[in-house]
């Protein structure tokens, strides 16, 4: 792994956790979004309009996030390994996500060449631990910006702007993907 | 046998010497271990209770759960899994099959213990969790079953040193409760391979039983089981309807007839008694071979040295290519489902150590896990079996709660509710025995016989456990349909299902549905409301998963000298040598096995282990604040319009 994935990480839960906020936010709802896409009749939403082609398929736009989701939590495998080598010499760590983690390393004579291969080898360990943590924090901000958006498709201020939001989450949810796919 | 002046016999072998592993001693003499070791304990009391109320619903002559609830009917009766709390992910993953299959089949009463409603293993010092307390915890409280709260067929996934016997015992009183464990994760994907192919594939056994009753010479432990148990249950099954029964009695319990039953000719039903194999507290081959089926080889007690391999049946003859797809097996055997960690039988006080933890019987495990299509479950004993238990004419005939059960597996009831009569017999005998230690408590004078009779006959009766999922049937043909056994695919690692799917569990839950409500927002967002809480949902429930797990950090550091060769294997490191270890447990508790070389502390080694620790324990750390900051967004009330 190297550390601009770690960086897209962080990145992208930042931006997941910006959606979640905004979703709620009624103010920045109203502004983005013209009353006029929607139809009210006596007190209560009874369609979105077509107009823009924007929110014309609420629901298939939900189950592709419900796909991607369950994709996410189905592909973070629960079992890391993590391989070095330095001139002949190995260590490999096996890292359970519930808290294990064995390591075997080669009988190695040369203490230099031990603390070559450890120095690298913890760093590995360390951004696989640490890609994991951004993992966990994206999937975390997923969670909220779901729980927001479930909650704003529900109040007619901010309806809208929740459809919006899905649509915003669906193409985060599509990256999160392929960096769970990229981090094998 | 009667009178306080009677020799008690009990079951079992000792494999290293050839002796029995309880000597037989008058009634008297046992009467004493009783009625030191029969008072409840204050933990019991609550499961004496549960007994009594047992007693009473068995004595209306019901045995299913609350009226009205067919046992047969898994949409009616219900269906859940109860893991340890912290169990491996890989496990469930490796069930979500059958998992799926049972959620298909008991709808709305299917239910998964896993996560916060798993069962709460005791901490170090701190005794594991109850029944009672478990129940509770779940919203269920003592008496009938009800399964709208939890369903009546229970299955614990989980070894017995983390989920106790007594928590089985206790459960199966008026649970239909099984047990699975295994070493590796693949046989937990072969098992449930096996049931949902038994179940959904094209399996239809022939209505076929063998009867399999050893009686070693001038041995009155299996003498008095072939003539009074095997025997009677042979005669007796061959007068029921449409069922071919084979006896292999009279000196044909050998070795390779027991062989060819569990191999390439297996019944549908297969019901075997014989002394159970036995071995000293920590003997190496205890773990192997306990529980295994001692045959018509042994010469009997006067053949005393160690037990050859020859004259028992254990999981390592079970062959490759056996044939027990869909076998049902009942033994009756010491140790034959499993060996607790102390002893059920001894004198007041501290209860000695029988082996070095708590395990379940190789021979079902290796039956139930076969990779060409497993047995669908075996039902045999905990701790010792005692032959006085369905000999004493006291506690009355035994026979009928055998032959009870094997016509309800015959019937094709699944296997938990065949059970039921030995529960019901549990409670019947409990009931009696507090009546008899309540009597002596008060002065009475008791015919010693009397009393352990009770008690042995109480044990036996709670003891018989279902190894294997307790919703399986026996899949047999009906009028006109061919006999078909088929050969399952080789079952391996690579083909556990993925993705896993994440227990269902949540702590969340929040308010839409009435904010849905009040707003009366269109059905079609409404729906996509719903999914994506449901998705919300998904993800704090990983979420909770991944933070339940965290109960320690266990880091082990090995050196090899051809590290290609080395192999990860449940959690161990094969071909390499261990040299330094780090538990750190939330509690507080820390093991730690420094490594030394040439009688010093190898600085070098202990370096890199004590940095890949910290490592460890940093992640945890960090990962514990992301999943909790995480958790606490998805909590009802943090979020609101």
């Amino acid at each position: 792994m190297t550390d601009s994935q770690l960086d897209a990480l962080r990145l992208l839960r930042a931006e997941i956790e910006g959606i979640d906020r905004a979703t709620l936010n009624p103010a920045v709802a109203a502004a983005m979004e013209p009353a006029t896409e929607l139809s009210y009749s006596l007190g209560l939403f009874s369609s979105v309009s077509p107009v823009s082609g924007r929110f014309s398929n609420p629901e298939q736009t939900v189950a592709e996030i419900v796909a991607s989701v369950r994709e996410v939590l189905a592909r973070l495998a629960p079992v890391a390994t993590i391989e070095t080598s330095r001139d002949g010499m190995t260590a490999r760590t096996v890292v359970l996500y519930t808290g294990r983690a064995a390591s075997v390393w080669s009988n190695i004579t040369s203490s230099e060449l031990a603390s070559v291969l450890a120095d690298a080898h913890l760093e590995s360990l360390g951004k696989t631990y640490a890609l994991r943590v951004a993992f966990v924090g994206a999937i975390g901000a997923v969670g909220g910006a779901l729980a927001s958006i479930s909650l704003a498709v529900a109040n007619p201020l901010t309806l809208l702007h929740a459809l919006a939001s899905t649509k915003a989450l669906k193409q985060a949810l599509e990256r999160l993907v392929a960096a769970v796919e990229a981090a094998g | 046998m009667s009178g306080s002046d009677a020799l008690l016999t009990f079951n079992g072998i000792n494999g290293a010497t050839g002796r029995y592993s309880v000597e037989p001693m008058a009634a008297e003499a046992f009467s004493r271990i009783v009625l030191g070791a029969g008072s409840p304990k204050p933990d019991e009391k609550a499961h004496l209770e549960e007994l009594g109320r047992r007693r009473l619903r068995d004595t209306e002559a019901h045995y299913a759960p609350k009226e009205g609830i067919d046992p047969k009917k898994l949409e009616e009766t219900g269906w859940g899994v109860i893991f340890a709390f912290g169990a491996d992910p890989a496990v469930y993953e490796a069930l979500s099959p059958l998992l799926k299959l049972r959620k298909q089949q008991a709808g709305d009463r299917y239910r998964e213990y896993v996560g916060p409603t798993a069962y709460r293993c005791g901490a170090a010092g701190s005794p594991a969790e109850s029944k009672q307390s478990f129940l509770m915890r779940n919203g269920a409280g003592p008496g009938p079953v009800d399964p709208l709260i939890v369903p009546y067929y229970l299955l614990i996934v989980g070894d017995p040193d983390t989920i106790p016997f007594r928590f089985q015992y206790q459960l199966d009183v008026q649970y239909a409760v099984g047990r699975i464990h295994f070493d590796s994760i693949a046989d937990y994907a072969a098992y449930a391979h096996s049931v949902v192919a038994a179940e959904t594939g094209t399996l239809a056994l022939a209505k076929r039983a063998a009867i399999f009753g050893v009686a070693n010479n001038d041995d009155a432990a299996t003498k008095l089981s072939h003539d009074e148990l095997a025997q009677p249950l042979a005669e007796w099954a061959a007068t029921q309807a449409g069922w071919t029964v084979d006896r292999y009695v009279n000196g044909d319990a050998t070795k390779a007839r027991l062989a060819s039953l569990l191999g390439d000719d297996a019944p549908a039903f297969l019901f075997t008694a014989s002394h159970g194999m036995c071995y000293d507290n920590g003997d190496i081959r205890q773990m192997a071979q306990q529980g295994a089926l001692l045959c018509q080889d042994w010469p009997g007690p006067s053949f005393q040295q160690a037990i050859p391999d020859s004259f028992f049946f254990s999981g390592e003859d079970v062959a490759s290519d056996a044939r027990v797809f869909g076998t049902i097996a009942m033994h009756f055997a010491c140790f034959g489902a499993g060996t607790p960690q102390l002893s059920d039988y001894s004198a007041p006080g501290a209860p000695p150590a029988i082996a070095p933890k708590s395990f379940l019987g190789r021979l079902p495990q290796r039956l139930i896990a076969h990779p060409r299509g497993g047995a669908l479950a075996v039902i045999g004993h905990v701790e010792r079996a005692w032959g006085c238990s369905f000999h004493w004419d006291r506690a009355g005939s035994q026979t009928e709660v055998f032959k009870s059960t094997i016509k309800r597996l015959m019937e094709g009831h699944p296997v938990g509710s065949a059970l039921e009569y030995f529960n019901g017999r549990y409670a019947e005998l409990s009931s009696d025995l507090s009546t008899a230690l309540e009597d002596v408590k008060f002065g009475a004078a008791v015919d010693p016989y009397l009393v352990s009779g009770l008690w042995t006959a109480n044990n036996d009766a709670r003891s018989y456990s279902v190894i294997g999922d307790p919703a399986v049937r026996l899949m047999l043909a009906h009028d006109l349909q061919p006999v078909h056994r088929p050969v399952l695919e080789v079952f391996s690692v690579s083909d556990i299902p993925n993705p896993p799917q994440q227990p269902s569990q949540l702590p969340t839950a929040t308010p839409v549905n009435a904010a849905i409500v009040d707003y009366g927002v269109i059905d079609s967002v409404r729906g996509a409301a719903a999914s994506l809480q449901d998705a919300a949902q998904k993800i704090g429930a990983w979420l909770a998963d991944s933070f339940q797990t965290v109960t320690s950090v266990h880091v082990s550091t090995y050196v090899s000298d051809s590290i290609k060769d080395v192999q990860y294997v449940n959690g161990v490191l094969t071909g390499a040598e261990l040299r330094a270890v780090t538990i750190a447990n939330l509690d507080g508790n820390t093991v730690v096995c420094v490594p030394e070389q040439d009688g010093k502390v190898d600085d070098a080694l202990w370096k890199i282990h004590s940095d890949t620790f910290d490592k460890a324990l940093a992640n945890r750390v960090e990962l514990l604040k992301t999943a909790a900051s995480a958790i606490a967004s998805l909590v009802p009330g943090v979020k609101a319009l």
